[in-house]
Parts: C-alpha cells; sequence; structure tokens
C-alpha cells in the first residue's frame, strides 16, 4: 500500500462525485473546522468539483484564527522583556496583536524564536540558563499533550526558566458555540480529523443529536 | 503547526522515563519526534503534528476508508 496513490484513483473520484450529485436535494451549509482541511479542498480544488447546491464554509479550526487579541498582547508584552526569549510556531509569528505581531515585537529587539515543538523549548530553556524561556502555546487536543509533555518534561529535567503562555480550545465546545448563535446557517460539520486522530469521534455523537 | 506529516521510524529513544523518542525519516528528513502517546515500533508509519506522533498509519485503517469510498461510489441512494 502507497497512501496515497489509492487516494487518487480518478475512476473513483468520479463515481464519487456522481454518487454526491444523486444524493443533494436540497442546499447544504458544511463547515470544515481544521485548517489542513480548508487547505486540501483549495490545492485540490474539492470546492468546484462539488454540486453547487453544497456551500463549504471555513470554521474556527486553526489556532491562529481562535487566539484571542489580548492573549497575543500579553505575549508581546512578554516577548519584550529584556531577560525573556519568546518561542512558537511559526504560525503564530504575523497574527496580529492590537498593534503588533510578534514579528514586530522581533523588530523592536525581542529575542523571538520559531521552533517546531514545545518540547525544543525546553532544551533552549536549558541551554540558556540566564534566560526565561516561554512558548506561546496555541493550539487545540492536538497540541494540548505536547505542551504537558514539554512542562513534564521541563520539571523532570528541572529546568525552571521554562514557561509557558496558553490559548487552547477544544473542538465540540467551539462546534456547539457555533450551533447556539440564533442566526446559524450550518447544515453540517466536517469534523478535525487530527483532532479525531486525538481523540476518537464519540464526543460528537451529542452533537450530530 | 496544522499540517502532520507522515515519516518512518528509524530507532528509538526510551533512556528518558515517560518520553519515548523516535527518530523519524520524512523523504530523507531526519527529526526527532515524541510517541510517547502511540504504540509503535521501529519500521512504522506515524503521522507527527508539532513534533509529536497523534497516530500510526495503518494500512487495516486504510483499507476500510479505501472500501468506504467504494461504497459511496457505488451508492445510488
Amino acid at each position: 500500500m502507497k497512501y496515497i496513490d489509492e487516494y487518487r484513483d480518478n475512476d473513483q473520484v468520479q463515481r464519487l462525485i456522481e454518487a454526491i450529485n444523486n444524493a443533494v436535494v436540497n442546499s447544504w451549509s458544511i463547515m470544515e473546522i481544521c485548517g489542513g482541511q480548508t487547505h486540501s479542498i483549495a490545492r485540490y480544488g474539492i470546492d468546484n468539483m462539488l454540486p453547487d447546491k453544497i456551500s463549504l464554509l471555513h470554521g474556527p479550526g486553526c489556532p491562529v484564527c481562535v487566539t484571542p487579541t489580548y492573549i497575543i498582547d500579553s505575549a508581546i508584552e512578554i516577548a519584550l522583556q529584556p531577560h525573556v526569549i519568546m518561542t512558537s510556531f511559526g504560525d503564530m509569528m504575523r497574527v496580529p496583536g492590537s498593534k503588533l505581531d510578534l514579528l514586530g515585537a522581533k523588530a523592536k529587539g525581542a529575542d523571538v524564536r520559531i521552533l517546531y515543538s514545545t518540547l525544543d523549548a525546553v532544551d533552549l530553556a536549558e541551554k540558556n540558563p540566564d534566560k526565561e524561556v516561554v512558548f506561546f502555546a496555541v493550539g487545540f487536543e492536538t497540541t494540548t499533550p505536547l505542551h504537558l509533555t514539554a512542562i513534564k518534561e521541563a520539571s523532570r529535567r528541572k529546568v525552571n526558566n521554562f514557561s509557558i503562555i496558553t490559548s487552547l480550545f477544544t473542538v465540540p465546545a467551539a462546534i456547539d458555540a457555533i450551533l447556539s448563535e440564533a442566526d446559524c446557517k450550518v447544515d453540517g460539520f466536517l469534523a478535525a480529523g487530527h483532532v479525531c486522530a486525538v481523540m476518537v469521534y464519540h464526543e460528537y455523537h451529542d452533537i450530530s443529536r | 503547526m496544522c499540517l502532520a506529516i507522515p515519516g518512518k521510524i528509524i530507532s528509538i529513544d526510551n533512556s528518558v522515563p515517560d518520553l519515548k523518542m523516535a527518530k523519524v525519516d520524512f523523504g530523507g528528513m531526519m527529526k526527532n519526534v515524541c510517541i510517547q502517546w502511540i504504540d509503535a515500533n521501529i519500521g512504522d508509519y506515524i503521522l507527527a503534528h508539532a513534533g509529536m506522533a497523534i497516530s500510526t498509519v495503518n494500512e487495516e485503517y486504510a483499507k476500510e476508508t479505501l472500501m468506504d469510498f467504494e461504497k459511496l461510489a457505488d451508492s445510488d441512494e
């Protein structure tokens, strides 16, 4: 099994589109939750292949989109302290606070660094004992275990100059919030794949009912 | 951060308690990935998300998904 070729069978895709066309009688608004889904839909032109009666709406599953401005402002304020190394995922660097983004703080002299993983921040703290290494921990059910693993590892190694600032969310709560809006026009959700890889799908039964 | 990337486990480091790490090959690029929260062995493919494996890439599930696609494609409903 090659895992990619099997999913790109042109004949099967055409038959699936035809089956969807036959099944869709009424108009449907479907919200995708995950930024990765939005990326795939745009990259492979999936929105153009679907019947006109299906509208795809972009949902709240990208940490970059749902991190509140006041938390970004706090991260920037901390980053501008002279003894701090502020770290986060690359995606967070250009997300605007009320006045600046993290790259703007870097331009003002802050030590801001992009890391691939929260665990890398623990290594960085260990190598820089005279600095406070702060990780701006954003995300959903997918990144939360990683942030907690890093805290546990820092504690095990007795690294006392590592801390995190959090902006973490759960996806079912975000879906509930959307559905509770009086003018909600969403008929269905494309559940977040990576979050389901971590949490499985049992939490979504109640929502679908 | 949003995108998970599949890679193959080359070696596993169990030396740190409760922090199982693996050297993972992403098409020629090697990275250390935390595999503490999944059950995986050398040679397995995993999905890495922000430095942590969130799932194994499992042939059985992949085949089930493809069979589900097949059922949907053949559906007249």
